[in-house]
């Protein structure tokens, strides 16, 4: 990462008020503002990392800690809503033992709310990453997050 | 001219409405707008009305401008600013402001609660001193209609010296733009947006973690008891307030310290400082009360008997002194000034060692001595630099050559700060810091090692170049041909091979030099790991002659009156004023002002005496230093003499110990690095039996029946220093009589010899007063220290 941050800084060398395009370039390489990139940027750009951080914490599209590898976003819409979505929410909460706007310790999930998707007939509604899963039901979270957990231990194998 | 409240007034250029109607007694409230700050804005209670604008401008950051009709003050703008004030509050606990008994308040509820959290009542830090009070009681704001929210943040008392509870924040920026905008630091900032605003630091680290400096310059500029000092957040005001000068380093910040029960309790910068103008450093700021306060101060003196030191009165201390240094040789007698004794004291001590015991044997026990002043004096015929702090706020050019400025002299960044706005460039040879790389524009990484080469290569590029003033060189320098000379045969990339820059870079920084047309070098300790310090220093002279009247030289002392103790002859081989002891004029003048007859032979230097010690050769030793690192030399000395504040390892070998004063204690005078003769003012009075140093030398001289020692007040004895020492006349910079000729010093024969002068043994001062360690006496400074120095 530390190289990815490097690259960045250095693609910006010599510009005026760089700081914002910094902050979104990394933000989009690495996910999100780790200290150390702050800490790079700082010496780079001569502004002591607090300051880059005040600045980076006023705008709401930042975030400072690692997301998961994939993002399940709960709408919570009026049409969701009421076709029981919040009880959907209340479940995979539990399942995944973590609170709205957190990540698993494995860094696997992320759990968000959305106001609406645009697509209220499949209410209740719940994606992952770019995938719809309309008409959800705490019975569907398992095979779900099985299927995006066998992605990810089969990634790895690939690796291996 | 403009009109405010139909009065017509002058403003000068680029004055804002507020600091207009402030310099003609018109008050408008405001609580973020502060003198030393740009304008900012955010607390919007000095809107006013101006003619032919729309709405509300705010005063602060309105340029005054020709024909302006401004009022400050009539119902409207009274209610806006009521309602303004009534928001400000809502979320600042407030009823130590609403509550109608707040009077009796303070009779009941004396004692202070041991959360340290304010929750609304008067147990606020700030109670004596809040600007939001002023504000409110001339608004005359008695109730709020708004529902208050207290936020329930924690109190934030991890970091050392102060404590936040940003319960009592209004958000008015003061901290963040004085630690910004003034210091250069930039330890905090405004995170996050709306009501989650609050000041703090990138991810919540701790402020040891962040870079803070802990000068206090927020906790001095916070409005409200958000930020509070945390050893004196409770004293209340105090019964007075004494402005003196801080001894613990050279800069020579006025500070006002503030004392109760006798005791000094709080110290604040004095805005009329001129060194200072209101800033102060973590030791002014913080230190000196635990520091002059310590329950180990010595009260008393003390005599060695069957072995061990024990209480005796001043009588029978000072009689056996007089009677042990009667016995001794003058060449067997040996004096030790402390860099930190008032110019009085160093005065009355080299002339008791020339008047009384007749010997020149005595010497400042500081790195910065000997071959140091030796090199400026023979540069510059005094030993001190050509500099004034005014001068760094007036550079276009800084070098900083071996001095971790931000440590060891931090309230000097600022005028480097002011200087850096004003366009000037910065440039840093030797030791490097995150935070300090943002304050300079250009960073040379050479080792002290380095620097001997690098400044000759430079100096040969001037040379070469011809770009040197060529009128000054010629009437006021000698030396020039033999410089040049001495130069002609010097291969450039071969002589800075060394220091490790390319040529170009080199070239760079000497062009940066030539282009520069007030520049200012500050040269600090790290020269002295040079392998020849004086070296380093004739040849920064010979640049600084070179250009001429351009360039201003500061050392960058450490302790509190190196330089004063240097004016007043406590040197081996000069008299009061850097005069040669052989120079047969000033001893016949200092003879007769005297009337005695004074040694011819020099004297020995402090490390000469220290060795001297250790063979033998030196029978008896009058110290008032306390910081010699290496005692066994001196366990074979007879007889020594100790002046002290504190115990100091040096009790082991000590025969008498006199009780002596710290700087809050006495009045006096001492000389800041820019050569600045300052007041010290007795803020109470001596712990025990302790008695100045002057005092005690008088004293001894006294019944060792010794004349001209019958001073009453430290002003007698300054008035005589006026009259002896040429370079004094009173309070304020002294400046030197410039010589007929200066010198300049040719390179060849200097060049490579590795001097035996380095100082192993002399302790640097930066973390010392009066021979201890000011870590041990403040925790949190240890804490600090540990954390900036790596341990």
């Amino acid at each position: 990462m530390q190289k990815t941050i490097e690259k960045i800084i250095k693609s910006h060398e010599g510009e005026k008020g760089s700081l914002i395009p910094i902050l979104q370039d990394v933000q989009r390489e690495c996910g999100y503002i780790s200290e150390e990139a702050v800490a790079a940027i700082a010496k780079d750009v001569k502004i002591s990392e607090h300051e880059i951080y005040g600045v980076a914490t006023f705008y709401a599209q930042f975030r400072f800690t690692k997301p998961g590898d994939h993002l399940i976003k709960v709408c919570v819409g009026t049409a969701c809503h009421v076709r029981g979505n919040s009880l959907n929410l209340m479940h995979i909460k539990k399942i995944l033992g973590i609170d709205e706007g957190e990540i698993t310790f494995d860094y696997r999930f992320g759990l968000e709310t959305v106001n609406c998707l645009g697509a209220c007939a499949l209410a209740p509604l719940v994606t992952v990453d770019d995938e719809y899963y309309g008409n959800f039901s705490p019975i569907k979270l398992k095979k779900i997050l099985s299927k995006y957990a066998k992605e990810k231990a089969g990634a790895e194998d690939e690796e291996d | 001219m403009l009109t405010i409240n139909g009065k017509e007034v002058e403003f000068r250029e680029g004055a804002t409405v507020l600091e207009v109607a402030r310099d003609n007694g018109i008050y408008i409230p405001s609580l973020c707008a502060h003198k030393e700050l740009f304008p900012f804005g955010a607390c919007r209670l000095c809107l006013v009305k101006i003619e032919h604008m729309r709405g509300f401008p705010p005063a602060c950051t309105t340029p005054a401008a020709e024909g302006m009709k401004v009022i400050t003050e009539d119902k409207e703008l009274h209610n806006l600013r009521k309602n303004v004030l009534e928001l400000i509050l809502s979320e600042h606990p407030n009823s130590c402001l609403m509550c109608d008994q707040k009077e009796l308040c303070a009779k009941y509820y004396i004692c202070p609660p041991k959360s340290g959290r304010v929750t609304g009542c008067t147990f606020c830090p700030a109670r004596d001193r809040c600007e939001l009070r002023k504000v409110t009681e001339y608004l005359g704001l008695k109730e709020i209609r708004i529902p208050f929210k207290y936020k329930g943040l924690p109190m934030e008392r991890e970091d050392p010296f102060f404590d936040r509870d940003y319960n009592l924040c209004i958000l008015c920026g003061r901290c963040v733009r004085v630690c910004q905008e003034v210091r250069g630091i930039g330890a905090i900032a405004f995170t996050k947006r709306g009501h989650d605003t609050k000041i703090g630091t990138a991810f919540g680290k701790s402020y040891l973690d962040g870079g803070c400096r802990f000068c206090g310059a927020c906790v001095d500029v916070c409005p409200t008891g958000a930020l509070s000092a945390r050893g004196s957040k409770w004293h209340g005001l105090p019964e007075r307030e004494v402005t003196t000068t801080c001894a613990l380093c050279s800069v020579g910040c006025r500070l006002k310290l503030e004392a109760k029960w006798e005791k000094v309790m709080a110290a604040r910068p004095d805005e009329e400082g001129p060194a200072n103008h209101g800033q102060a450093c973590v030791k002014g700021r913080f230190c000196i009360p635990a520091l002059v306060n310590d329950a180990e101060r010595l009260k008393y003196p003390l005599i060695r008997k069957e072995g061990r030191l024990v209480p005796a009165g001043w009588e029978e201390a000072a009689e056996l002194v007089a009677k042990r240094l009667g016995r001794y040789s003058p060449k067997e007698v040996g004096f030790v000034a402390s860099p930190f004794l008032t110019n009085e004291a160093a005065y009355l001590l080299q002339k008791f060692a020339r008047v009384g015991m007749g010997t020149n044997n005595i010497d400042i026990a500081s790195a910065f001595s000997g071959p140091v002043i030796d090199a400026h004096v023979r540069c510059l015929g005094v030993g001190a630099g050509t500099g004034t702090i005014e001068d760094i706020e007036s550079a276009d050019w800084i070098i900083i050559l071996g001095a971790d400025i931000l440590t060891s002299h931090p309230v000097l960044t600022v005028s480097i700060n002011k200087a850096r706005r004003q366009g000037a460039t910065v440039c840093l040879i030797g030791p490097e810091n995150d935070i300090i790389l943002r304050m300079v524009d250009n960073l040379v990484p050479v080792q002290p090692s380095g620097y001997l080469p690098l400044l000759s290569g430079i100096l040969k590029i001037l040379v070469d170049r011809e770009a040197f003033d060529k009128d000054f060189v010629a009437s006021r320098c000698n030396g020039f041909e033999s410089l040049k000379r001495s130069l002609h045969d010097m291969d450039l990339e071969e002589t800075i091979a060394p220091c490790g820059l390319s040529v170009d870079r080199v070239m760079e920084l000497a062009s940066q030099i030539l282009k520069s047309k007030r520049g200012c070098i500050l040269y600090g300790s790290k020269i002295l790991e040079s392998s020849n310090p004086q070296q380093v220093i004739y040849l920064l002279f010979n640049i600084l002659l070179l250009r001429g009247s351009h360039l201003g030289l500061i050392p960058l002392r450490i302790a509190g009156n190196e330089q004063g103790a240097g004016d007043m002859g406590a040197l081996p081989n000069f008299l009061p004023g850097y005069r040669d002891v052989s120079d047969k004029d000033a001893v016949s003048e200092l003879e007769e002002a005297w009337s005695a007859k004074l040694p011819a032979e020099p004297g020995v230097s402090y490390s000469e005496m220290i060795r001297a010690a250790g063979k033998g050769a030196l029978k008896a030793l009058y110290i008032t230093s306390g910081s010699i690192p290496d005692k066994t030399h001196l366990s074979q000395v007879d007889f020594i003499v100790l002046h002290g504040i504190y115990p100091s390892p040096l009790f082991e070998i000590a025969d008498v110990v006199f009780p002596s004063v710290a700087f809050t204690e006495e009045d006096g005078t001492i000389t800041s690095l820019e050569r600045r003769v300052q007041r010290l003012a007795a803020v109470v009075k001596p712990v025990g039996m302790a008695l100045p140093d002057w005092k005690i030398i008088c004293l001894i001289a006294e019944k060792m029946k010794v004349a001209g020692f019958g001073f009453t007040s430290a002003e007698e004895v300054f008035d005589e220093i006026c009259r002896v020492n040429p370079l004094i006349s009173g309070h304020g910079i002294w400046s030197p009589r410039p010589l007929a000729k200066f010198a300049l010093t040719p390179v060849e024969e200097l060049m490579w010899k590795k001097s035996d002068v380095v100082s192993e043994e002399m302790p640097l001062y930066s973390l010392y007063y009066r021979g201890i360690d000011i870590t041990e006496k403040v925790h949190d400074l240890k804490l600090f220290y540990e954390r900036v120095l790596g341990g």
